[in-house]
């Protein structure tokens, strides 16, 4: 049995062990801490295949699901659409943007800094333009938001299983669908598009186009969380998809699972759920924990990666 | 509309002074310190306190300046932990590792000062200039920032430092070569960085109170002025901060901040496209 049969095995009993005891059990909380784990993986996979794969710095994963929750969520409120064309929309919103970002950012020639930067800069873009347009958007404060579960006439415990096992679908689905394409060569054209442009160049391919699909696929999947956890916690505001709550908690999933590994990152994801229990009751200090975790994990990984080197 | 005029040109050194560090460090150690606008909010946030405290003023400038300098030396550990990659991975892992400096000290910050904002207000003297009224604060700020940012010209042009420095950020391996020291100049250089950064808080704190969460629009802004400058060029830079703090002073008046703040982030995306890649390690 290979090594990657053996990840996937082990994810799939992790998977079904799991979505068991989210099936047996009644606590409330417990169900919410599966949809903020959800929630967290799946940003950090989305990094983990975007920086971890195609070398793209993109300080933008949280704002991408804050659009498609805002675009379904606002969508519903504002224009009356039903769930599934929100949810469609919102999808669609957010991953045409992200795509747009890194399309626009690679036709531009931008190199790894300013990529960061320009996805920093529309980050905090996304958070003014949310903050400044409170007659839409209800500002800072946000809104709650009707789910398609319990409006459809579900009782809360049973929506929020729904939304557990759905979140536990989510990430180990996607965690094996980039392991399989872990060592294929879309896999492989991703990473030489962010490592070594030219070589693609020089084999009549269009690197341009390589980050553009990882960034698709990347962008696609922090819609499709953003929309699943505004929908399991019923709520939306800003603070969530800022860029201390989500992209730095993303970026530490995938430093601790092991960039560009997709296994570890659902490991890196129960990190992030116990750190961020751990520090609730220390408040606005939380922020400054993810800070130095942060900076801790890639100090680490530095480390390692110089040792490697010499070695 | 003078003192308009003088807030610009105030807030336009100001922001000099901290992106011309910006640009060095970036420079010498080919990393972008996204943390450098905290540096600015820590100078500012320890002096209020301590005069609030009841500390003397010279010693609560003095405190505020000396708390910048272990931000320089945690961004310079960094940079340190970074050589020997090459400029791309440096410019990548520096960009992530300085961002997280950025939120342990903007948590720690809004964490241990919760107030609303802070500030060095000595005075509220205003003086008449004609048919125009100044506020003093101002004024000073305005002198202090422009014989901080002359200083700083002095040290960087004419020194035997100033020279290491300007050799390293134009070459590192040839100024290397030439016998400089370089790691000790990045160190230095990093720390003066922080030094100016802090002096920069203190001279805003007397005009305007600090919010210890502005830490990244401060970061955001002087981001725009180095890039507006072109990253490589030190006298660019110092204009560049002019330029932008008399349009932001004057835009902020006529539109409104919230739109000024969009049109900065705008503007900083554009300037990106135009700088082009050449002149950016990483």
């Amino acid at each position: 049995m290979g090594r990657v049969s053996v990840q996937a095995a082990a994810v799939a009993v992790g998977t079904a062990a799991f979505a068991a005891l989210a099936l047996l059990t009644e606590s409330v909380y417990l169900l919410r801490l599966y949809s903020v784990y959800a929630f967290h993986t799946s940003l950090g996979l989305a990094v983990t295949l975007l920086f971890g794969v195609a070398g793209q710095v993109v300080i933008f994963t949280g704002a991408l699901a804050g659009t498609s929750a805002y675009v379904a969520s606002l969508s519903s409120l504002h224009l009356g659409l039903g769930h599934a064309v929100a949810a469609a929309l919102g999808i669609f919103s957010g991953t045409s943007l992200g795509t747009a970002l890194v399309w626009l950012a690679s036709r531009w020639e931008l190199r790894g800094i300013q990529v960061g930067i320009l996805t920093l800069l529309a980050s905090l873009a996304f958070e003014a333009l949310i903050l400044g347009n409170r007659a839409v958007t209800f500002g800072e404060v946000g809104f709650s938001v009707v789910d398609p579960l319990t409006s459809s006439g579900l009782g809360t415990l049973y929506a929020l299983r729904a939304y557990a096992v759905a979140g536990l679908l989510l990430t180990s689905g996607l965690s094996l669908a980039l392991l399989r394409m872990r060592g294929g060569r879309l896999w492989t054209l991703f990473r030489a598009a962010g490592e070594d442009p030219d070589l693609l160049r020089t084999n009549a391919l269009d690197p341009v186009r390589y980050k553009a699909i990882a960034a698709a696929v990347s962008s696609a999947i922090a819609s499709a969380a953003g929309i699943l956890y505004v929908y399991s916690t019923g709520y939306v505001s800003p603070s969530t998809y800022s860029v201390a709550e989500a992209d730095i908690p993303a970026y530490l999933v995938a430093a601790i699972g092991g960039l560009g590994n997709p296994v570890g990152a659902l490991l890196g994801g129960a990190v992030i759920l116990a750190l961020k229990e751990l520090t609730r009751a220390v408040g606005p200090a939380s922020v400054a924990v993810y800070g130095l975790a942060l900076l801790s994990a890639f100090a680490i990984r530095t480390r390692a990666r110089k040792g490697a080197r010499a070695s | 509309m003078l003192d308009l005029l003088v807030d610009g040109l105030s807030n336009g050194l100001q922001l000099s002074l901290i992106a011309v560090g910006m640009t060095v460090v970036h420079g010498i150690a080919g990393v972008l310190n996204l943390s450098h606008g905290e540096a600015v909010v820590v100078a500012t946030v320890t002096a209020s306190v301590l005069l609030s405290l009841g500390a003397p003023l010279p010693l609560a400038l003095l405190v505020a300046l000396c708390v910048t300098l272990p931000v320089g030396l945690a961004v310079w550990a960094i940079t340190r932990s970074l050589s020997g990659f090459d400029e791309r991975t440096r410019g990548v892992l520096g960009l992530v590792m300085t961002l997280g400096l950025a939120l342990a000290l903007h948590g720690s910050l809004v964490y241990l000062f919760p107030a609303a904002n802070y500030s060095l207000v000595l005075g509220t003297l205003q003086l008449e200039l004609g048919n125009f009224v100044v506020r003093s604060s101002s004024l000073v700020a305005l002198a202090l920032s422009a014989a901080a940012l002359a200083f700083l010209y002095l040290v960087l042009g004419w020194t035997r430092f100033g020279r290491s420095v300007r050799a390293t950020f134009q070459n590192r391996d040839l100024a290397e070569a030439m016998g400089i020291d370089v790691e000790r100049i990045a160190l230095m250089t990093v720390l003066l960085a922080s030094f100016f950064a802090g002096l920069s808080g203190l001279i805003r704190g007397l005009t305007v109170p600090v919010e210890p969460s502005r830490g990244m629009e401060l970061t955001v802004l002087s981001l725009v002025v180095s890039v507006a400058g072109g990253m490589r060029s030190i006298p660019g830079t110092a204009v560049a901060g002019l330029v932008l703090g008399l349009v932001n002073s004057f835009l902020a008046f006529f539109v409104g901040t919230y739109l000024t703040y969009l049109a900065v982030l705008l503007s900083a995306a554009i300037l990106l496209r135009l700088t082009g890649a050449g002149r950016w390690a990483g």
